[in-house]
């Protein structure tokens, strides 16, 4: 990569206020971004940053902010005011927004989407699919035209969302988390797609938590912190890059207010007796595919096992098919196929339910934070204690019984206490969780089940949308819980993150496991082949 | 009345948007009391009218209360009127094939007693036939339900022979026609509104709404003791209303039964992930509906002295109707009995008042249909904010 010219300013974002119920998410925000620029937008959980490119993509209305957005005009001639009512007014502006969770419209298929807002009442099938193609061809994104965007894979559908906004000509697009929830292969697509639409004159604003992203990418980083600006770096200076090593730590700083020296603590080493063993766990979906073929392992108290493995590899599964949780008694009711036995302290479980799981000690932290993980309608207070309280936890109410009453201050002392703990950034404990920043979402499931005091904790995904204080802080627990005991299973796909929290790894393929390593002996090249081979 | 008093805050309801949420109901409920006080000069609000109302309102909160439970959780039970029917028919044959009827004194009561347990019986058998469908083979609640709704219908005209069962024993008509002595009305009235005060102010950090609680809790309640002292006392009908609903306020806002009922409403998998027996609830909840649904079936057929196989007509549709009015959400997962409770008072002023008004009665459908219509567009478009 080389040093960037810099073009003209297209978008210019002035002392934005905003706050929800007397609360300030922003406070004289500024951000102004060129053509041609990638800009990291970097901060802690419940900084603002989602918040800030709502308003900029018409999310939040005009009227419910205060200050200016600025665009450039469509003849590219000034700035103008922006003005916009919903999001549809700002992609007329040129602006897009790639949402992490994406697309409901899934039986349609790509063209037909990338048209979506301007659909004729009666439809050439075949004009529009060879307009659409020809489009698609020049993107070299590999889709299709005639694709069902239901069947595809979360990146080629943000592909598909990244390909409609090219379509309607966005000239700033910004990605919020991009990367969540996609596999070590999208990612790098992903990059070259940035980089394409770099080399396009397009402007990015590009949201992320990983640090790794934001150098690969970023021409310049832009750190809020509380809803305010607290400083930015440029990647490059007089022409050349500078060295992570440089600004790493000053990013670190401001996003977090302090600076971290290590990431990752030291793993704990104090290991009791072996107290789980898996033995031919295999999963088959109804359709016949082999999502986990005979896999067994065993477990240590205090130890820490990684899964680690491309989208795909059954890293989930595994967890999912431990917990009971792929079984077909579920609200979903897919019905897969699960055989193999489960010895925990040498006693044989029959795990039909996630209820039975739970009775057993286990706890679950799923990947799918807005599926399974929260009741998003509802309280931090009542999110953090159900899964106690189906437990049937003590402390919460007297007796185990469905009418036993649930005790008001108990409640409320025992989930503040969390709150705390983890630094959940939350305006009351009755605050809705859907209204919380994502990664604070995460805190919130992380202390759902740590309440269940667990013997033996789940982890898929457990860093996803945090930042990097609230990681760290994280693995600080995960450490401190398996010095006391706890056995634990972490699936990542986050090379760096399993190698630094983990004692093993097994890395899968296609359902098997294909290598299996010492944390301290590997590199994370040796797990890629592993996993890719 | 004394169980519409019931108003401490969830504990889940923020304490910034505590007041208009939560207090819309109750302005509504006012709101038409005194439009029909001032349009029927004064003949509504008399304590004669009130009582009458109060019974007619049982009926329809107390399947309202069940109803509820059943919304939140995201399904519905369209049988309830028709199961109505049918248990009234069953324990009205109890009452006159079997000779029920004939028995006196002692025996009389517990003749009475038999006919309303398996009034209740017939109601938790439909229950449970919905609630295996539904939670056992994922049928939708809607269909199910409409099934029922004519099956019960069709089982009740069968077994009734198309005609009414009459007459009823004296006893068995107490549970529908007959008063609490006015002493003993006062009495709990009292004890309902003091408990009631005593909790909302004994509470730790309590807020502006603990003391409106307490506020509304000492005015309804001596509004309640004036109405039913100067009349004839509290009809028992409505005593079966108040404990139901006293305990159904404390079982969704207390217990541990009532969180997991929100969260299976709010997300399902998320629930179930956390360990919800999500299946044996929501096969309760259904069997619940139908319990309540076969006591009001007892209870109509003692207040009509018979047993009609086509009573109970559109009670599901006025069951649906309070508890959307009362702010639930039909999607499941947010919502309270107390605001059902206020539902039930809603529709009931409203017919009570048109009938006082000799509103014609098809003019009267109209009307409460709109009404109906404008609470949901009204709830949507304050929860979409
Ligand atoms: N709809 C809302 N109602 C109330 N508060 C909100 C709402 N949306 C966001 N907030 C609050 O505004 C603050 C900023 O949230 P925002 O989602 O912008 O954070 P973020 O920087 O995107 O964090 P994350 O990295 O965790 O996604 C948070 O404290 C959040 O609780
Ligand atoms: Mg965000």
């Amino acid at each position: 990569m080389t040093a960037k010219i810099l073009n003209r300013v297209i978008l210019d974002v002035r002392s934005v206020n905003k706050s929800f119920s007397g609360i300030n998410a922003l406070q004289n925000v500024q951000l102004s971004i060129s053509s041609g620029e990638v800009v990291a937008l970097l901060g802690e959980n419940g900084a603002g940053k989602s918040t800030l490119m709502k308003i900029i993509c018409g999310a939040w209305p005009l009227g419910t902010y205060e200050g200016e957005v600025w665009v450039e005009s469509l003849d590219q001639a000034k700035l103008e005011l922006a003005q916009f009512k919903n999001t549809r007014d700002a992609h007329h502006a040129g602006i897009v927004m790639i949402h992490q969770e994406l697309s409901v419209f899934t039986e349609l298929t790509v063209a037909e989407h990338l048209e979506l807002d301007e659909l004729p009442m009666w439809i050439h099938w075949d004009l529009l699919f060879e307009r659409v193609q020809k489009f698609l061809d020049t993107l070299g994104f590999g889709l299709h035209a005639q694709w069902k965007v239901g069947n595809l894979s979360v990146g080629n559908r943000q592909l598909v969302e990244i390909a409609r906004a090219l379509y309607k000509n966005a000239k700033i697009i910004i990605f919020d988390e991009p990367t969540s929830a996609l596999s070590e292969h999208e990612v790098l697509q992903l990059y070259r797609v940035v980089d394409q639409l770099r080399a396009a004159g397009k402007a990015i604003i590009y949201i992320t938590h990983r640090l790794d992203e934001v150098f690969q990418l970023a021409d310049r980083m832009v750190v809020l912190r509380d809803g305010q600006n607290v400083g930015e770096l440029a990647a490059y200076s007089e022409g050349l890059r500078v060295s992570r090593l440089k600004l790493q730590p000053q990013l670190i700083t401001w996003m977090v207010g302090r600076p971290i020296e290590d990431i990752y603590p030291p793993l704990n080493q104090i290991f009791g007796s072996e107290f789980l063993r898996v033995q031919n766990l295999s999963l088959v979906s109804p359709c016949g595919k082999i999502w986990v073929d005979n896999i067994s392992f065993t477990l240590r108290k205090g130890e820490i096992l990684g899964l680690a493995g491309l989208l795909g590899a059954g890293r989930s599964e595994i967890l999912g098919a431990l917990f009971g949780f792929l079984n077909g008694e579920s609200p979903k009711g897919v019905e897969f196929k699960i055989s193999g036995e489960i010895w925990m302290n040498g006693r044989h479980l029959k795990v039909k339910t996630p209820r039975d799981a739970i009775l057993e000690k286990m706890a679950y932290v799923s990947e799918d934070r807005k599926g399974s993980g929260l009741v998003l309608n509802q309280s931090i207070c009542s999110n953090m204690i159900l899964a106690a309280l189906a437990a049937g936890e003590n402390h919460l109410s007297k007796r185990k019984n469905y009418f036993s009453f649930v005790y008001t201050n108990q409640e409320q002392s025992s989930t503040q206490k969390w709150v705390k703990e983890l630094r959940i950034k939350s305006t009351h404990l009755s605050q809705a969780v859907g209204e919380l920043s994502g990664g604070n979402q995460q805190k919130v499931i992380l202390a759902k089940w740590l309440m269940t005091s667990p013997e033996l904790l789940f982890l898929d995904e457990p860093t996803r949308g945090v930042d990097v204080g609230a990681k760290v802080e994280i693995y600080n627990w995960i450490q401190n819980l398996a010095s006391n005991g706890m056995g634990m299973v972490v699936a990542s796909s986050e090379m760096p993150e399993l190698l630094g929290i983990c004692h093993r790894i097994l890395v899968l393929r296609n359902g098997h496991v294909s290598a299996e390593f010492t944390a301290k002996t590997v590199s994370q090249e040796d797990i890629m082949r592993a996993a890719s081979l | 009345m004394s169980s519409i008093t019931l108003d401490k805050p969830a504990v889940t309801s923020s304490r910034i948007s505590v007041p208009w949420q939560s207090y819309r109901s109750v302005l509504a409920l006012m709101a038409i009391l005194f439009l029909l006080s001032f349009l029927t000069e004064g003949t509504f609000f008399t304590p004669r009218n009130l009582t009458n109302l109060t019974r007619q309102v049982s009926i329809n909160g107390i399947l309202a209360i069940g109803m509820t439970f059943v919304i939140l959780i995201g399904g519905i039970d369209l049988s309830v009127g028709s199961v109505v029917a049918l248990s009234g028919v069953v324990a009205g044959l109890l009452q006159v094939n079997l000779g029920l009827s004939q028995w006196s004194g002692g025996q009389g009561w517990i003749a009475t007693t038999a006919s309303v347990f398996v009034a209740v019986g017939v109601g938790i058998i439909c229950g449970m036939f919905n609630g295996w469908f539904i939670v056992r083979h994922k049928i939708a609640p809607f269909i199910i339900t409409l099934g029922m709704m004519v099956i019960a219908r069709g089982l009740a005209l069968i077994l009734a022979k198309g005609a009414a069962i009459a007459p009823l024993s004296d006893q068995f008509n107490f549970i529908g026609q007959g008063y609490l002595s006015t002493a003993l009305s006062v009495f709990l009235i009292g004890f309902a509104g003091l408990g009631i005060m005593f909790f909302s102010l004994a509470q730790k950090d309590r807020g502006l709404s603990h003391y409106l609680t307490a506020a509304t809790s000492a005015v309804l309640t001596s509004l309640a003791i004036w109405i039913f002292y100067s009349y004839r006392g509290l009809p028992v009908p409505v005593v079966i209303f108040g404990i139901l609903g006293i305990c159904g306020v404390l079982l969704l806002q207390k217990t541990c039964l009532g969180r997991f009922i929100l969260a299976i409403g709010g997300n399902p998998e998320a629930a179930w992930l956390a360990g919800v027996p999500l299946k044996r609830i929501s096969f309760e909840i259904y069997v619940l509906l139908g319990a309540f649904a076969g006591l009001c079936g007892a209870i109509l057929s003692a207040r009509l002295n018979g047993a009609l196989p086509t009573a109970g007509e559109l009670f599901e549709l006025d069951a649906v109707a309070a508890v959307v009015i009362g702010g639930t959400s039909l999607k499941g997962g947010i919502g309270t009995v107390k605001g059902s409770i206020l539902g039930a008072f809603f529709m009931g002023a409203l017919n009570n008042g048109m009938s006082l008004l000799d509103v014609n009665e098809f003019y009267q459908k109209v009307i409460k249909g709109m009404i109906i219509i404008l609470a949901v567009w009204f709830d949507q478009r304050s929860h979409s904010k």
